[in-house]
């Protein structure tokens, strides 16, 4: 063996340990962070973090959240995004409340529509990336233009008021823990004891590869944006009930929380095999207990968006795959 | 004896002062919610109550809530933290809101008040809804139509916050396109109400109507004076608006504003003192809390009101002092109630300050 080839052996040696050792952290640092954010608010709360009403709103304020997270983990799989979910989310708000305060149609159906609304707004996203080829980013931003619009035009004159009286139950805590732990659980499965799954994070892998092995990369990307729409028409159902309001902000800032929510419970960026589902719920987690911890700690709401941004860069920062094109890939 | 009777006395003494702790005001922590505290506005809802939090034994708790879900989430983790014993709320008051503080007192104040007559009916129906105490936007835009048009204006634009955003300026815009109605010499040229993006609006109309004297916008800041200026309408447009910016000075001075609403932070002191009654002694001061209380703004239409303005509503002492406050609270002015703050509301006025503020203005 030459100089030269066992000088490279080391090298690569080295490089496959440092790579195996970031593993390792990155597979902890979510934990790591969800326990360590959990225990410095429960102690600079004073114990108020999990006092009986604030468990609640724990629940509460992570349901939206974690649920978008779940749709959100198999569009992240395969390296996908959608920045159109917030407007989407408000459109949907927008035509259930329509249908069930100014024509009375019953919950179901307003429910369905709900749901209709959020998934072809994902469909359309999808689309926009696999037929016409356009970034799906780009196609996002657009189908985020138009829903936003129709949001802002439809709410012009009057926002939409529902009633929390005729649907407390839309409201009940028990309701949305039971809902989210079914979610929870058939998301999991999709996702780790699936083809659906497997295919997703072979595509974010190498999309040219997976399709050479046989994966049908556009129809396991358009069925993961349906999962997604599926699950952005539960959770704006829910967060039109506990808002009792439809105006042309709601669902504004989901698309951000989803993102930060994901990377931040260690989904790698490009998706890939190294994505797993409970980064998810981990993110949504920690996210929640970050917002309430920081509200309850008493700083104000402005500085609580400027804290999520710069944990952001620093998240993305420290978890991107910086060795792509070097030795280990 | 003389032992007795120095007993006695500590007894007597030890007594008086019991009851005079007794008698002491409670101490409260008071939430005020607001959408943008570094405002000119937000900056004089935050003042007045603080100058008069010493006097009433209080503290004021600033929380600035987002919009939707982060606004529901913010008041709730609030309530669960446990900081605050009453709140008043310029930020919207809706059942979604009184849920969120589960419990703690709320009174609505300015825009904050709920427009829509069911979600209205609904957040009335909580008992921890006292009510609350709005501006009279209406009479706001109307009476800035009429300024405009007695200052010679025919033709006009508005610039508006997107409608159903706030029923404040809905109702501002209401007024004027009502005088409009009336006075079919005075013509609107255009309207946009892109989410108060006055400056592209300004720029707009002065380029499509170069007939327009007069321009009305929903709110103002100082953004809105730049845009005229840089678009060369100072001089041949006069103005019509809602709020005091730090240049609105300059602007009354150089003939460009003909109106401006303003003043309106006495509200909060005064929902203030509805708020403190409840916590006090349990005194609701409004019984009927899908009416709420109605006071006038602070008219300006010229540089000598101007300067009036910042003498005696943006000087050193805001609008009402402590022991005002105070008279309006049943805890310590047993005469006081609806019809005895009603009546301090409809005084509102430039004079009315003057005249009660008079050995501490100078």
């Amino acid at each position: 063996m030459s100089e030269q080839t066992m000088q490279h052996d080391v090298i690569q040696r080295r490089l496959d340990e440092k790579a195996r050792r970031k593993d390792i952290v990155n597979q902890f640092i979510p934990y790591i962070g969800l326990v360590g954010i959990f225990v410095f608010f429960l102690i600079v709360t004073k114990g108020n973090l999990i006092n009986e009403m604030n468990r609640a709103n724990l629940v509460n304020q992570s349901f939206t959240l974690m649920m978008v997270a779940i749709g959100g983990s198999f569009v992240f799989a395969h390296g996908g995004s959608d920045m159109s979910i917030a407007a989407t989310c408000g459109c949907g708000q927008l035509v259930a409340a329509m249908l069930l305060m100014r024509l009375g149609l019953p919950l179901w159906v307003c429910i369905l529509a709900c749901m209709a609304v959020t998934v072809m707004g994902s469909c359309m996203t999808a689309s926009i990336g696999l037929v016409l080829g356009v970034p799906v980013f780009v196609g996002s931003m657009c189908i985020r233009s138009i829903f936003s619009g129709v949001l802002t035009s439809a709410t012009t004159g009057a926002k939409i008021f529902v009633s929390q009286t005729s649907y407390g139950y839309m409201n009940d805590m028990m309701l949305k823990l039971y809902i989210l732990l079914a979610m929870v659980m058939a998301g999991y499965y999709l996702f780790e004891y699936t083809p659906l799954g497997k295919m997703n994070r072979a595509i974010g892998g190498n999309e040219l590869t997976a399709t050479q092995a046989g994966i049908d990369a556009k129809r396991v990307k358009l069925i993961s944006y349906i999962l997604l729409g599926v699950c952005v028409g539960i959770a704006a159902t829910f967060q039109m009930f506990r808002n009792g309001e439809v105006t042309a902000q709601s669902g504004t800032g989901l698309e951000f929380n989803m993102m930060l929510a994901v990377i931040l419970g260690g989904m790698p960026m490009r998706g890939g095999e190294k994505c797993r589902f409970l980064s998810a719920i981990i993110g949504a987690l920690t996210v929640t207990i970050l917002e309430n911890g920081l509200t309850l700690w008493g700083l104000d709401v402005n500085l609580v968006n400027g804290v999520k941004g710069i944990l952001f860069v620093v998240i993305v920062g420290l978890s991107y795959d910086k060795s792509l094109g070097k030795l280990v890939s | 004896m003389k032992k007795i009777l120095a007993l006695l006395l500590v007894l007597c003494m030890s007594l008086t002062a019991c009851g005079a702790f007794a008698e002491a005001s409670p101490r409260y922590r008071i939430g005020f919610v607001y959408g943008d505290l570094t405002t000119k506005l937000g900056e004089q809802f935050v003042n007045g109550l603080n100058f008069v939090a010493e006097d009433l034994n209080i503290e004021i708790v600033t929380i600035e809530a987002g919009f939707g879900e982060q606004g529901t989430a913010t008041l709730e983790s609030v309530a669960a933290a446990g900081t605050v014993d009453g709140i008043i709320s310029a930020a919207g008051a809706s059942p979604a809101f009184l849920k969120a503080v589960n419990g703690i007192p709320f009174v609505a104040c300015g825009s904050a008040f709920p427009s829509d007559p069911e979600e209205l009916k609904e957040t009335a129906s909580n008992k921890n809804f006292l009510g609350g105490v709005v501006d009279s936007d209406y009479n706001a835009g109307y009476s800035a139509a009429k300024s405009l048009y007695e200052a010679g204006c025919r033709n006009l634009c508005i610039a508006g916050l997107t409608q159903g955003l706030s029923a404040a300026h809905d109702a501002r815009i209401k007024g004027v396109n009502d005088f409009l109605a009336e006075h079919p010499d005075y013509k609107l040229l255009a309207d946009d109400y892109s989410r108060a993006q006055y400056a592209p609006a300004i720029s707009a109309f002065a380029a499509a109507f170069p007939e327009m004297d007069s321009l009305f916008t929903s709110s103002c800041n100082d953004a809105v004076f730049t845009t005229m200026m840089t678009e060369g309408l100072i001089g041949t447009v006069k103005m019509g608006s809602v709020d005091i910016t730090e240049t609105t000075g300059e602007y009354f001075d150089n003939g460009t504003l003909a109106y401006v609403a303003g003043g309106q932070y006495g509200s909060v002191m005064v929902a203030l003192a509805l708020l403190y009654n409840h916590l006090a002694d349990g005194t609701d001061i409004i019984s009927n809390t899908m009416e709420p209380m109605t006071r006038d703004y602070i008219v300006i239409n010229n540089a000598e009101q101007f300067a009036d303005y910042l003498y005696c509503v943006d000087g050193k002492v805001p609008v009402y002092t402590g022991e005002e406050i105070k008279n309006m609270i049943h805890f310590f002015n047993g005469e006081a109630n609806y019809d005895t703050i009603q009546a301090i509301n409809d005084q509102y006025s430039i004079e009315d300050i003057k005249t009660r503020h008079a050995d501490m203005l100078g």
